[in-house]
């Protein structure tokens, strides 16, 4: 069973590829060298699967560019393919994210912009454009940003019910529709903000990524700027799952590609402290929906470690059992065909790591 | 009736190869690059982003001289001009608030620390710094001393200065005018600096003053940009 591993890096996108488990790794040269690839999205409902890479250059702005023979070829639109209206007066500044509408919206792709914004393509991801209720909304002027800039970075559209759609941004929190996105509430309720005066408000919450289950779409898994959360009502309430890590500070948070209540993260000390606990590269694993977690570290390495992992830099694919990738910001990533059990390196020495996203060919 | 446009390496890609472009000449800067945008709209945008702004980190050069030493994007560009095209080398030096209070802790006087400022936010031609409240900068009767927000709207400057130009670099106030529109008792003063003009050698900045949702103060300033 081959894999493709897309890693985005600050200078580039890296295609991994290999046949099969154990084989090495075959890892291309820079694609759009010298950009930062901050969101890559795969979109797996078509005949073929299409890659979207948001294609970051600090001279010449922010792009998307779409793959449909597994990144031998990009093409890009002459129009920007994600801009703002010009009433809004404002310039994209980042994607940060993709994601597919489901199979029950062809065509639909989801982006997440910087500034906080969702835009939505009809076309595959070609051409997008603002959803306005969003954007619309009274609570955006006080939507704030986090070190990374202000974004919405995660985006988890309802398997079974394409009305629904939950978004997380920085800070500001998770929104969430169920009318098809023509009104957003905040569903941070529970999610404590500690950097703010009122510890417990109604938005503003510093959500750093959101993974659904795959079994109980209901169920979400937050990983916070301190707090780790469940969510059993669709990110209406949350109830804290950060018992049993060694901190509840950290970015990444992925959820098992089949399998319910499966979800890792990489946790880091503290805001103050970006640091692996004890400066020790460990993934931890929870088989039960955040009841209990376990850490993961055969085959990482063993010696003090220090780079951290970023919110979209941890992965799995859709392999049964589940492959599990993460990548660090000194430029390496690693990755597990047996659901965190077993590590092995993929290549290092790349540029720091922003995100990875894997298919199982 | 035309303008040559020299398109650097980096982009060549979007001009088919090509080197040079000729598009027919315009009054403008603005309308040669909207001759741009209609012939070759991906080069286009490269060079501007969806609001029509030239990216941060593009120089532009008319006949050798930088656009944003001129008049921007109005600077007028005669028959026959040639427009360079050059990415910066401060390319991706992304300055943000943290920097810009980085600069503050690194660059001023003591008594300009004591005023508690801080940078709030960044942008290519604009910064926004909070005067804290503190009975400390009181006058007699209890409101705001004039000084006090005069150094803010100086160092205001500075911050938008630094944020323009990707970096702190030695500069000094030339001029600074500034009128106090009404007093400022118990609250804390934003002051946005924003840049009129950013030239190689000068810069011109306005800067406004606002507590509690009302405008206090209005400044401007001119500062000369050494080395």
């Amino acid at each position: 069973m081959a894999t493709l591993l897309m890693i985005g890096t600050s200078k580039g996108l890296f295609l991994a590829r290999r046949d099969q488990a154990g084989q090495p790794w075959d890892v291309s040269v820079p694609q759009f060298p010298m950009t930062g690839i901050y969101a890559v999205g795969i979109d797996r409902r078509g005949s073929q699967p299409r890659l979207l890479a948001a294609v970051d250059s600090s001279h010449f702005g922010p792009s998307v560019a779409v793959s449909d023979d597994l990144g031998a070829g990009w093409r890009e639109p002459d129009h920007a393919p994600i801009a703002f209206p010009a009433d809004t007066e404002t310039s994209l500044a980042r994607v940060w994210a993709f994601a597919d509408g489901g199979d029950q919206s062809p065509g639909v792709v989801w982006a997440g912009t910087q500034p906080s914004a969702l835009f939505k393509s009809v076309d595959g991801g070609e051409t997008f454009e603002l959803v306005r209720s969003l954007w619309d909304h009274p609570h955006r002027t006080q939507w704030a940003a986090g070190l990374g800039g202000q974004a919405i970075h995660t985006i988890l559209p309802h398997p079974a019910d394409p009305d629904r759609i939950l978004v997380a941004m920085s800070t500001g929190g998770v929104y969430r529709t169920t009318d098809g996105g023509q009104s957003w509430n905040p569903g941070n309720v529970g999610i404590k903000a500690y950097f703010m005066p009122d510890q417990w408000p109604e938005f503003g919450q510093c959500v750093h990524k959101v993974a659904r289950d795959p079994v109980n779409p209901e169920r979400l898994y937050a990983q916070n700027h301190h707090g780790v959360y469940r969510s059993e009502d669709d990110g209406a309430t949350w109830t804290s799952i950060a018992d049993g890590l060694p901190s509840d500070f950290g970015f990444a948070m992925v959820a098992h590609p089949s399998r319910a209540d499966t979800i890792w993260n990489f946790p880091l000390q503290a805001d103050a402290v970006r640091f692996p606990p004890d400066f020790k590269c460990q993934v931890f694993r929870s088989q039960d929906a955040g009841k209990s977690w376990q850490p993961q570290s055969a085959g990482l390495p063993d010696g003090p470690f220090y780079p951290a992992v970023l919110r979209d830099a941890m992965c799995t694919d859709s392999a049964d059992p589940a492959g599990v990738y993460f990548g660090t910001r000194n430029g390496e990533v690693f990755a597990s065909a047996d659901e965190g059990e077993n590590w092995e390196s993929v290549v290092s020495n790349l540029p720091d790591v922003l995100c990875v996203r894997a298919i199982t060919l | 009736m035309s303008v040559t446009i020299l398109v650097p390496g980096a982009l060549r890609t979007e001009s088919g190869g090509a080197s040079s472009l000729t598009v027919p000449a315009g009054a403008t800067l603005r309308d040669v690059f909207e001759s741009v945008d209609a012939q070759w709209p991906r080069l286009g945008r490269r060079l501007r982003d969806e609001q029509g702004q030239l990216r941060r980190f593009v120089n532009v050069y008319i006949d050798g001289e930088d656009c944003r030493g001129l008049s921007g994007l109005d600077s007028p560009v005669r028959d026959g001009a040639e427009v360079q095209i050059l990415p910066s080398v401060a390319g991706g030096a992304d300055f943000t608030a943290a920097q810009g209070n980085e600069v503050l802790a690194a660059n001023f006087a003591p008594w300009v620390l004591d005023l508690g400022l801080v940078v709030e936010e960044v942008g290519a031609d604009f910064a926004v710094l909070r005067l804290p409240w503190s009975d400390k900068l009181a006058r007699e009767g209890g409101a705001l001393s004039g000084q006090a927000l005069m150094a803010a709207a100086d160092t205001a400057t500075v911050i938008a200065i630094s944020s323009a130009r990707g970096g702190f670099g030695p500069m000094t106030t030339v001029q600074l005018s500034c009128s106090f529109q009404r007093p400022v008792v118990g609250a804390d003063v934003l002051l946005t600096a924003r840049l009129t003009k950013l030239g190689r050698s000068m810069a011109f900045a306005t800067i406004d003053c606002v507590a509690s949702g009302a405008v206090v103060g209005h400044a401007t300033t001119v500062y000369a940009i050494l080395g």
